[in-house]
């Protein structure tokens, strides 16, 4: 057991898992990069789906490079700081 | 074919068995079947069925069978008479006598393995029990043979079923999950997905409790509301996923996405913790994916796509936003009566965490479906379109009105307010509320017409409600401003009680909102939540210390624009300030009140001199500023026309009261100024605004003209208005 699974773990119990899914859900929306990448998408569907022969893995695998450099610093700098504070308040708990 | 005698008999032993510990409710079975028809004659089946059973060449003790099969029958005759929970026990019978394809023995397989692992957690709950009780121990044994025997592709599926099952969860890696550790015991992993009928129930006792507070606008369970959206929005999935729901129902689909995607309750997430990693390697990954067909959870990529292969499996549940894959399609599936038991389910998880729903994409609904099928006719807005821009006729000195009226429809929050049609007048004397006549105004403003608008309508409303401008003068444009804002506000508040017919308390303390300054009520302001209120207002804080005991007395007001001294300073020597920012700093400067000013201190209860400073305790989402150019004083009325230099962005964080722990982003950009060009009694106003992004227009009455940035920061500046970049949640 990994500390990463155990991380993985106490999110999901306690159910910060899905806040900070939220949180970054939100974040990603409201600096724009949903548009972005919904935008990064279109523009590959017009160029190579000539004959609807794009797959969706196919797309994921063009676009998701791309999307992962687009997420501002901010938006990981704040997650990965809720994280930190999410466990470090855990560590205290016990 | 030979473990569904093991199945039903396994479920009938496990029925005696709970009735014994007197939960005769709660036993568990393997899938949960809607229908019900005749009983005898599913009893008939399942009794032909354990015949050929019999006949096949199984290695197990055939005494065993034959104890177990009598157990089936009776039990199962039982729960019919006991009446709960038959159609399931019998479906799961006719379901693997419905057939004896290969495809067919598969599923049957994992219904067996479902109810297999039934009795384990039982056994892992009570220990003793299950070693000493024979008949539990048998139906184990028998299951176990029974899986022995299938064919290879079944076997690892068991395997992997199984597997990683029984390992225990060592979270006390860290010093941190130890507590959780003890709990975190994996239990046979089949377990969770095991109890469906026990998980859908709570799913459902949950969403009808939601229903019942009037939380779920669509109601799922009712079929009519659900044809409905089938009509409207033709997302049925595809027709795989179609004829997997017609042989699964719904129910496998709503247990896993309300347990493992959406967790809707605090058991709920200790399952998911517990068991939901993937098959393969064990990780929590990113991306989950969940066969709906058998137990298997599995990584994207190779992991699921390699069992949904060797399964011929075709639906997956992909478990961080709880999408539909379909393997047959290679594609993402989209269903709406799935997706409809999936909002519910995300609205009973944040109910649960007491999180917000979080950003939701829009979905029309049926109605707003029909408004935009009438309405065909649609605008593309490009840059460089000239529509929301219009001309306004001078109806005589009216000019300072204008002026107003284009920089509040420029206002982007307002325009949005108006433009979705948020404003319900209650009253039905609707020509002589200002609201209604702002929201016509907008749609005048957007209809693409190019012709100058005339006012006049505006304009007798505000001279009826705010008497100190009526007639044909020349007005301030500021004080057209306060006035306008007032008189929408306190429409916006009478239009609101009037709607909810008894008298709001907000319009009591809304409607004067001035005398709701003190030290305790921080944000009673808030409680009216007009439109106006909403976006025009900030809160004052002023501080005032005494200078014999320093003791701080602080109030709060709230206020809708800030006003700027740009004369010379009196105390500092004699600057005059040259930039927004140097007024701002003027504004927030403690302020020494002088010997003649004494005011009672509270602490030392006597007259004492003292200073007064100004802060922004909170910002609202527009902040306008008034540069004062008219000064009007005993001896001289004159007009400040010095330069006055203004950004375009620029933060606040410096004038606000807790400006080292203000949490929040207080940065503003410019988006419309009102200038003045004339002497204190003549004049005329213009105003530049913001069209699109970079793109200005100087509105001069009824002649629009473009303008850049250049000459906007140029100008003058008597009005200034700034909204701010980022918004925070309520």
């Amino acid at each position: 057991m990994t500390v990463s699974n155990t991380v993985d773990q106490y999110t999901i119990m306690s159910g910060d898992r899905s806040k900070i899914k939220d949180l970054l859900c939100n974040r990603l929306t409201e600096c724009g990069w949903r548009d972005e990448v919904r935008l990064l998408c279109r523009n590959i569907l017009v160029e190579k789906n000539g004959n609807n022969s794009l797959s969706v893995e196919q797309l994921i695998a063009e676009v998701t490079p791309k999307a992962r450099t687009l997420v501002p610093d901010a938006v990981k700098k704040e997650l990965l700081m809720k994280i930190r504070t999410i466990l470090a308040e855990n560590e205290a708990d016990n | 074919v030979a473990f569904v005698c093991v199945c039903v008999c396994k479920i009938s032993v496990f029925e005696k068995s709970r009735k014994l510990i007197k939960e005769p409710q709660n036993y568990k079975v393997p899938i949960l079947h809607n229908s019900c028809p005749v009983f005898s004659i599913k009893v008939a089946k399942i009794r032909r069925k354990q015949r050929k059973c019999d006949k096949t060449n199984v290695p197990q003790p055939s005494a065993k069978r034959t104890k177990t099969k009598e157990n089936s029958v009776d039990s199962t005759t039982s729960i019919l008479s006991s009446g709960s929970g038959s159609g399931s026990s019998s479906g799961a019978g006719s379901r693997a006598s419905s057939g004896n394809n290969n495809n067919n023995s598969k599923r049957a397989y994992a219904s067996l393995g479902r109810g297999a692992a039934d009795v384990v957690p039982e056994v892992r709950l009570l220990p003793t029990a299950a070693t000493t009780t024979t008949t539990r121990a048998a139906a184990a044994a028998a299951a176990a043979a029974a899986a022995a025997t299938t064919k290879a592709a079944t076997t690892t599926e068991a395997a992997a079923g199984r597997c990683p099952a029984n390992e225990t969860v060592v979270s006390g890696g860290r010093g941190g999950g130890g507590v959780e550790g003890a709990q975190l015991t994996k239990g046979p992993l089949n377990a969770t997905h095991l109890s469906l009928p026990v998980c859908l129930r709570t799913v459902q006792k949950l969403a009808a409790e939601l229903d019942a507070k009037g939380d779920v606008s669509v109601s799922v369970s009712s079929d009519v509301d659900s044809d409905v959206n089938v009509n409207v929005m033709s997302e049925t999935g595809c027709r795989h996923y179609q004829s997997y729901v017609k042989e699964h129902s719904y129910d496998t689909f709503r247990v896993i996405d309300a347990y493992f995607a959406a967790c809707v309750n605090k058991d709920a997430r200790e399952k998911k913790a517990i068991h939901c990693n993937c098959f393969e390697c064990g990780s929590y990954g990113i991306q989950l994916y969940a066969c709906l067909h058998c137990i298997y959870f599995g990584c994207r990529g190779a992991h699921i796509t390699s069992h949904l292969r060797a399964k011929k499996h075709n639906i997956a549940l992909e478990l961080s936003h709880g999408t539909l894959y379909c393997y047959a399609c290679r594609d993402f599936i989209y269903d709406a009566r799935s997706r409809d038991y999936a909002i519910i389910n995300r609205k009973l998880e944040a109910k649960d965490l007491q999180k917000s729903l979080g950003w939701q994409p829009w979905i029309p609904t049926p109605k707003e479906t029909n408004l935009l099928l009438a309405n065909a006719r649609r605008r593309l807005v490009r840059p460089n379109q000239t529509i929301g821009l219009r001309g306004l006729l001078n109806l005589g000195a009216t000019c300072f009105m204008n002026c107003i009226v284009q920089a509040l429809v420029h206002t982007p929050l307002l325009s949005d307010y108006f433009m979705s049609d948020r404003h319900d007048c209650g009253s039905k004397s609707t020509h002589k509320c200002l609201v209604c006549e702002v929201s016509r105004l907008f749609q005048e403003f957007y209809s693409g017409s190019r012709s100058p608008l005339s006012l006049h309508r505006l304009l007798h409303l505000i001279w009826n409600h705010a008497k100190h401008l009526a007639g044909y003068e020349q007005q301030d444009a500021h004080e057209f401003f306060i006035a306008t804002l007032d008189v929408l506000h306190r429409h916006c508040v009478k239009a609101k009680s009037e709607h909810e017919s008894k008298s709001n308390s907000s319009s009591a303390t809304g409607g004067n909102s001035s005398s709701s300054a003190n030290a305790t009520a921080t944000h009673c302001y808030g409680q009216c939540n007009c439109i106006i209120d909403q976006i025009f207002t900030g809160m004052l804080q002023s501080d005032v210390v005494c200078q014999a005991c320093n003791g701080v007395s602080t109030t709060f007001d709230p206020f809708w624009d800030i006003s700027l001294d740009l004369g010379e300073t009196t105390t500092h020597g004699g600057v005059t300030p040259k930039t927004l920012i140097d007024c701002l700093e003027r504004y927030t400067r403690a302020e020494h009140l002088g010997s003649a000013a004494k005011i009672k201190c509270s602490t030392c209860k006597s007259y004492q001199e003292s200073t007064k400073q100004f802060s922004l305790r909170t910002l609202p989402s527009v902040v306008s500023f008034h540069l004062k150019r008219f000064e009007h004083s005993a001896l001289i009325d004159r007009k400040i026309s010095s330069f006055i230099q203004f950004p375009v962005e620029f933060d606040m964080t410096p004038f606000m009261s807790e400006k080292n722990n203000a949490y929040g982003d207080f940065r503003f950009s410019l988006y419309a100024v009102v200038n003045h060009v004339g002497t204190i009694d003549t004049g005329h106003y213009t105003a530049y605004v913001r069209h699109q992004k970079d793109t200005w227009v100087k509105c001069d009455d009824h002649v629009i003209t473009m303008a850049s940035l250049k000459q906007v920061l140029d100008s003058e500046g008597y009005l200034l208005f700034y909204h701010k970049n980022v918004l925070e949640y309520e």
